[in-house]
C-alpha cells in the first residue's frame, strides 16, 4: 500500500501540488472581507504605496510646470462650474425655503494624487497619497471635476485604497433625475449597468445619471454618466440600462476625496450623547 | 539558492512595482500588458513545472497585495499559468526562449488564460458571467503582453 502511494505520488506530484495550491488560492478568496485579512492588506498596500509615491514625486520633479498648468486649467473649469451651480443653488434655496427645508450638510474637497493603479476589467483600484492624516475615512466618495470615480475602501496613515467604477464589487445607488428612475449601478466587466429597471420607464439615450438621494454612502447628485443603451431582459418586464461614465478612470491622475461633514445639528446631538 | 530563489523573487517584486506604477502609462484604455507574468513564465520555462508553480503561487500573492485586488485571484491565475508553462520546459532552455515561433504562441496562450481567470475570479458577484467581452478583453491583453514580451529578444542571452 505504502509503495503504491509512493509510486502514485512520484508520478503525479506536479498535479497534487497544483491542486493544493489552487485550493489554497480559492479558499483565500472568500476571506477577503475578513477583518484580519483587511488589516494585512492595509499594511501591505501602505508599504507598497511608499514606492509608488517615490516614483510619483520623482516624476513630478520633471513635470511640475506641466502639472501646475493643468491644475490651473482645472481650477478655472471648476470655478466656472461652481458659478453655474451657484445660480442653481440660489434658485434651489428659494424653492427649499418654501418647503421649510434647511440645508444641513457641507462638503470639503481633499485633493490627492494617484500613486498606483490596478487597471483591470473587474478589479479596478487606485492607491492615492492621502490617508488618515489628511482626514480621509472609509466610505468617502472619490471624484474629479467630471464626476464620480469611486469610493475609499481602506485607509492607512498616509495612503488610501480606492475602488473605482470599474470594480465589479462596487454598487452605486443612482437615479436618472429627468425621468425620476432609481436603480443600482454596477460594472459588468465591460460597461456600467443600471439593472432591473421597469421596461415601462421612459429612458432615452443621453439622459444624465447621478448618485441617488437614497444612497447612504454617496452624497446625492454627483454626476456618474450618460445613458447610451437600454435593453430588455428575457422576460421583457425589466430592462438594463448601459451608462457611459463621465470620467475616464484609466487616464485619471489627480482626484478629490469628498470629506462629507455631517450636519452640525447631528454632530452636536452626538456630542451631547457622548458627554452623558 | 541565491540564483534560483532570492534573485528571482527580488526581480519579481521590482516588476510588480513597475506593473502598477509605470505600466498604466502604456495602457490602451483597460488593455494592459502583464510584465510580471512574462517573468513568471520565463522562470518556469527555465526551472520546470514544480518550481514554476510554487514561484507563480507566491508571486501571485504579492501581486494581489500590491494590486489591492482580491487576494487569491492572482495566486490562482499565476499558479495555473506557470503550471501550464511547465509543459514547455526543456533542459535546453535557450531552445524555447529564443525561438520566436515557439515562445510567442506560448506567451499568448498563457497570458490570455491568465487574464480570463483573473477577470472571472475578480468578479465577486453571484452573477459571474464568462461573457464575450471578457474573452475579447483577455485576448487583447494577452496579445499586448506577447508584444511586450518581445523585449526579451533584445536582451543579451547571458542575462536571461
Amino acid at each position: 500500500m505504502g509503495i503504491l502511494i509512493r509510486k502514485l505520488f512520484s508520478k503525479s506530484k506536479e498535479y497534487l501540488l497544483l491542486i493544493i495550491l489552487l485550493i489554497i488560492s480559492l479558499a483565500i478568496l472568500p476571506l477577503n472581507n475578513n477583518t484580519e485579512i483587511k488589516k494585512i492588506k492595509t499594511f501591505a498596500f501602505a508599504t507598497f504605496a511608499i514606492f509608488g509615491n517615490l516614483f510619483e514625486s520623482a516624476s513630478s520633479l520633471f513635470s511640475s510646470e506641466d502639472k501646475l498648468s493643468k491644475l490651473r486649467n482645472e481650477n478655472a473649469r471648476l470655478m466656472l462650474e461652481v458659478n453655474s451651480l451657484r445660480e442653481y443653488a440660489l434658485e434651489n434655496r428659494e424653492l427649499k425655503s418654501l418647503l421649510n427645508y434647511q440645508l444641513s450638510s457641507k462638503y470639503e474637497l481633499i485633493s490627492s494624487t494617484i500613486v498606483s493603479k490596478n487597471i483591470s476589467n473587474t478589479q479596478g483600484a487606485y492607491i492615492i497619497n492621502a490617508g488618515l492624516e489628511d482626514s480621509i475615512r472609509k466610505s468617502m466618495t472619490v471624484m474629479n471635476e467630471n464626476g464620480l470615480i469611486g469610493i475609499v475602501t481602506e485607509v492607512s496613515n498616509n495612503f488610501s485604497l480606492v475602488q473605482t467604477l470599474t470594480n465589479s464589487s462596487l454598487k452605486i445607488s443612482a437615479t436618472i433625475p429627468r425621468r425620476n428612475v432609481n436603480g443600482i449601478i454596477r460594472w459588468d466587466g465591460n460597461n456600467l449597468i443600471m439593472q432591473n429597471i421597469p421596461t415601462t420607464a421612459v429612458i432615452n439615450k443621453g439622459d444624465r445619471v447621478v448618485t441617488s438621494v437614497l444612497s447612504t454612502i454617496f452624497p446625492p447628485s454627483i454626476p456618474i454618466g450618460l445613458v447610451v443603451k437600454k435593453e430588455s431582459n428575457i422576460s421583457g418586464l425589466l430592462s438594463n440600462v448601459t451608462i457611459k461614465p463621465f470620467v475616464d478612470v484609466y487616464s485619471v491622475k489627480n482626484v478629490f476625496v469628498l470629506a462629507r461633514v455631517e450636519s452640525t445639528q447631528i454632530d452636536s446631538l452626538e456630542l451631547n450623547l457622548l458627554s452623558k | 539558492m541565491l540564483n534560483r530563489i532570492i534573485i528571482p523573487i527580488f526581480i519579481a517584486l521590482i516588476l510588480i512595482a513597475l506593473q502598477f506604477i509605470v505600466i498604466p502609462f502604456i495602457s490602451v484604455k483597460f488593455i494592459i500588458p502583464n510584465i510580471v507574468l512574462i517573468f513568471v513564465v520565463l522562470y518556469t520555462l527555465r526551472y520546470g513545472q514544480i518550481s514554476g508553480s510554487l514561484f507563480g503561487f507566491f508571486i501571485g500573492f504579492f501581486f494581489d497585495i500590491a494590486s489591492a485586488g482580491f487576494i487569491g485571484s492572482g495566486m490562482f491565475a499565476f499558479t495555473l499559468a506557470s503550471f501550464i508553462a511547465g509543459y514547455f520546459h526543456k533542459e535546453d532552455y535557450d531552445e524555447v526562449i529564443f525561438s520566436i515561433k515557439l515562445f510567442l504562441p506560448i506567451m499568448f496562450l498563457l497570458s490570455s488564460l491568465f487574464f480570463i481567470i483573473y477577470s472571472v475570479l475578480g468578479m465577486q458577484s453571484i452573477e459571474v458571467q464568462l461573457n464575450y467581452s471578457i474573452i475579447i478583453y483577455s485576448l487583447l491583453c494577452g496579445f499586448y503582453t506577447t508584444v511586450i514580451s518581445l523585449v526579451i529578444f533584445l536582451l543579451p542571452r547571458d542575462s536571461l
